[in-house]
């Protein structure tokens, strides 16, 4: 028996005039032709018609787009770091890719331009977007703000009522804040550990969609926020992970006082409890910093006995360097778990990294790109080439990876919108190169 | 060794066109009525004219063949008997990468209507890698447009009152800047 599949759906469009085009399925559209659009085109998009708003604005058309991404050729990774703005209180962002050979003159891509914004106040939580969205940080102000660097949507977080600023040790010391997903919600949350005016440790969530910060229903630990030192958490797989480290802010009885029980607390966002991770003893006091690498948690340390250490010659502080990605493989490189390396690998290296190398951020504004088979590092970015970028941040980083995602952060029609404030972005698709533009910003 | 497999396809307005199974069976549509029998006479496309089958053949037909070239390549003295597809002149199988990639770019440089009419056939035929290049073409066409531009290209009536559509430009004013 044979049998003709049955013809495509006819679009079910209003046709103005006699348009001699023939007619795309808006299935076809939306699935296919849109995911493939920029994500700031996808939002000019929304003005077209009651239709395309619908299918833009939906949490469909968010997993079609990071589908059809992730199927696409992959990218090279690219980052985004951010500059003064051409009005007074607004910062640009920018972003870059990184090719197998790097390019000095390679452009870097106007991202977004967002007002009310300080870029010489402002860090950043994490490594990497979180599904999409992006934690900023305005010290000074105290004040969060949740980005979608792709399309420039942004909302910033009411205070937190509970997270007084004290300085006692510094301007941000007793206070994390990091950015992370609940699934069972499906919406993102910000979750804040710190301690309050009456040396209480609190931990505080906010959920983007549903609002409000509230207390979490596990307790914080004594001490947790001791030995924080503003650094955020690390976000992989439903779970937050504070590294602790005490003996920078303490000595003596107090260090011991305010020791916690493992370097590593965790907090599993399904449960809201907290709990402690373990790092190998001789290596633990050495970490200074946790990241995320391949989906998985992962510590940088670094070994002092040894003058050649990489991580070290990074700079002049070994803890200032921060891992935001491991690059793919270079093309002619050993595969992972290659037994039959003519070259001895480097003691440290993980098998599943050999052949690739990983990307090193630091708060000077440079990105290092570090090959632990060979435990060698070259400068591959520095933000000084392109901008006269602002000061040294307080806290660590102004550069992290960029994801083109159409993510939407405003809530779910019917709730009030007056809590979280709408800010203006002005995306801009302007590229330009580094001589363009030393003189005329900041 | 046997000749290839040859399957005959119909257009819609009944044009016959011979091409081998590997050539026909990158659509998937194609794949599953072989595998169910469907082929005695010809496989009848009614979605499809000839024009646009054409087109899509000659993609299938390049693509087809270069992946064969490529299998006997890495298959080494075992594949000597690739006559079917002797009509693909490419015969190195490391220069397919730069050479698809070409034959791609030039594939799509085609007319708006030629290029919906494709990317229709595609979708329909289920030729993955095709349709995919006729979406990313489209999308290269119209990442820069105005609402107003793509309510031309696509013709879309623009359905917002003057007030709502004032309210979106608002909501979303970068956007138009």
């Amino acid at each position: 028996m044979r049998t003709a599949p049955a013809p495509p759906r006819p679009s079910k469009r209003p046709r103005h005039g006699h348009e001699a085009a023939p007619s795309l399925p808006d299935e076809v559209i939306v699935e296919h032709i849109l995911t493939r659009v920029p994500a700031a085109a996808t939002v000019r998009f929304r003005a077209v018609c009651w239709d395309w708003r619908a299918a833009l604005t939906s949490d469909h058309f968010v997993q079609a787009y990071q589908a059809a991404r992730a199927a696409a050729q992959p990218q090279p990774p690219e980052i985004f770091f951010f500059a003064p703005g051409a009005a007074a209180d607004s910062t640009f962002f920018y972003s870059l890719k990184f090719r197998a050979q790097q390019d000095a003159s390679s452009p870097a891509r106007e991202l977004v331009t967002v007002g009310d914004l300080r870029a010489n106040d402002l860090v950043l939580s994490g490594t990497k977007p979180c599904r999409g969205l992006t934690l900023l940080y305005q010290p000074g102000e105290s004040a969060y703000h949740v980005c979608n660097l792709s399309t420039g949507e942004d909302v910033s977080l009411p205070p937190c009522e509970w997270a007084i600023r004290v300085r006692p040790y510094g301007p941000h010391v007793l206070s994390s804040t990091g950015l992370g997903f609940y699934p069972a919600a499906d919406e993102h949350i910000v979750v804040r550990l710190f301690e309050d005016w009456r040396k209480q440790q609190r931990c505080e969530v906010y959920g983007l969609r549903s609002g409000g910060w509230r207390p979490l229903a596990g307790r914080a630990p004594p001490h947790a926020a001791k030995g924080l030192d503003g650094r955020p958490p690390v976000f992989v797989d439903g779970c937050f992970y504070w590294h602790i480290y005490t003996r920078t802010n303490f000595s003596g009885r107090e260090e011991h006082l305010y020791r916690t029980p493992e370097p590593i607390l965790s907090l599993s966002v399904d449960t809201e409890r907290f709990g402690w991770v373990a790092l190998p003893e001789v290596r633990a006091r050495y970490v200074f910093h946790l990241a995320e690498l391949d989906g998985q948690l992962c510590a940088r340390w670094w070994t002092p006995a040894s003058p050649s250490n990489a991580v070290g010659a990074a700079g002049r502080r070994p803890d200032d360097a921060v891992v935001v990605a491991a690059l793919p493989h270079q093309p002619g490189e050993p595969a992972p778990a290659d037994e039959g390396s003519p070259e001895p690998r480097h003691p440290d290296a993980p098998a599943r990294l050999v052949g690739r190398k990983i990307l090193l951020a630091t708060s000077r504004h440079e990105v290092h790109a570090y090959d632990p088979e060979s435990n060698s590092m070259d400068t591959v970015f520095s933000v000084q080439e392109f901008i006269d970028a602002p000061r040294e941040p307080v806290l660590l980083l102004n550069i992290a990876m960029h994801e083109e995602t159409v993510t939407g952060i405003r809530r779910r029609r019917g709730q009030a919108e007056d809590e979280a404030r709408p800010q203006h972005c002005c995306p801009a698709g302007r590229t330009f190169r580094p001589a363009n533009r030393r003189s005329d910003c900041y | 060794m046997a000749s290839p497999a040859m399957v005959t396809l119909i257009s819609s307005d009944d044009a016959r066109f011979e091409v081998t199974e590997a050539a026909a069976t990158m659509s998937q549509t194609i794949r599953h009525m072989i595998e169910d029998g469907c082929t005695d006479g010809g496989i009848p496309l009614p979605n499809v004219p000839a024009r646009t089958l054409a087109k899509v053949l000659e993609y299938c037909n390049k693509h087809a063949a270069a992946t064969a070239a490529e299998s006997s390549a890495a298959g080494g003295a075992a594949a000597g008997s690739d006559s079917g597809s002797s009509s693909s002149a490419d015969s190195a199988g490391k220069d397919d990468g730069v050479d698809l990639a070409s034959f791609d770019k030039a594939f799509v440089e085609v007319d708006t209507d030629t290029l919906y009419d494709l990317l229709l056939a595609a979708n329909y035929l289920d030729v993955k890698t095709l349709l995919d290049l006729c979406c990313q073409k489209v999308a290269d066409m119209i990442r820069g447009k105005t609402p107003e531009q793509i309510r031309q290209t696509f013709g879309i009536k623009n359905d917002f009152s003057p007030e709502e559509e004032e309210k979106i430009r608002k909501e979303n004013q970068w956007a138009f800047e």
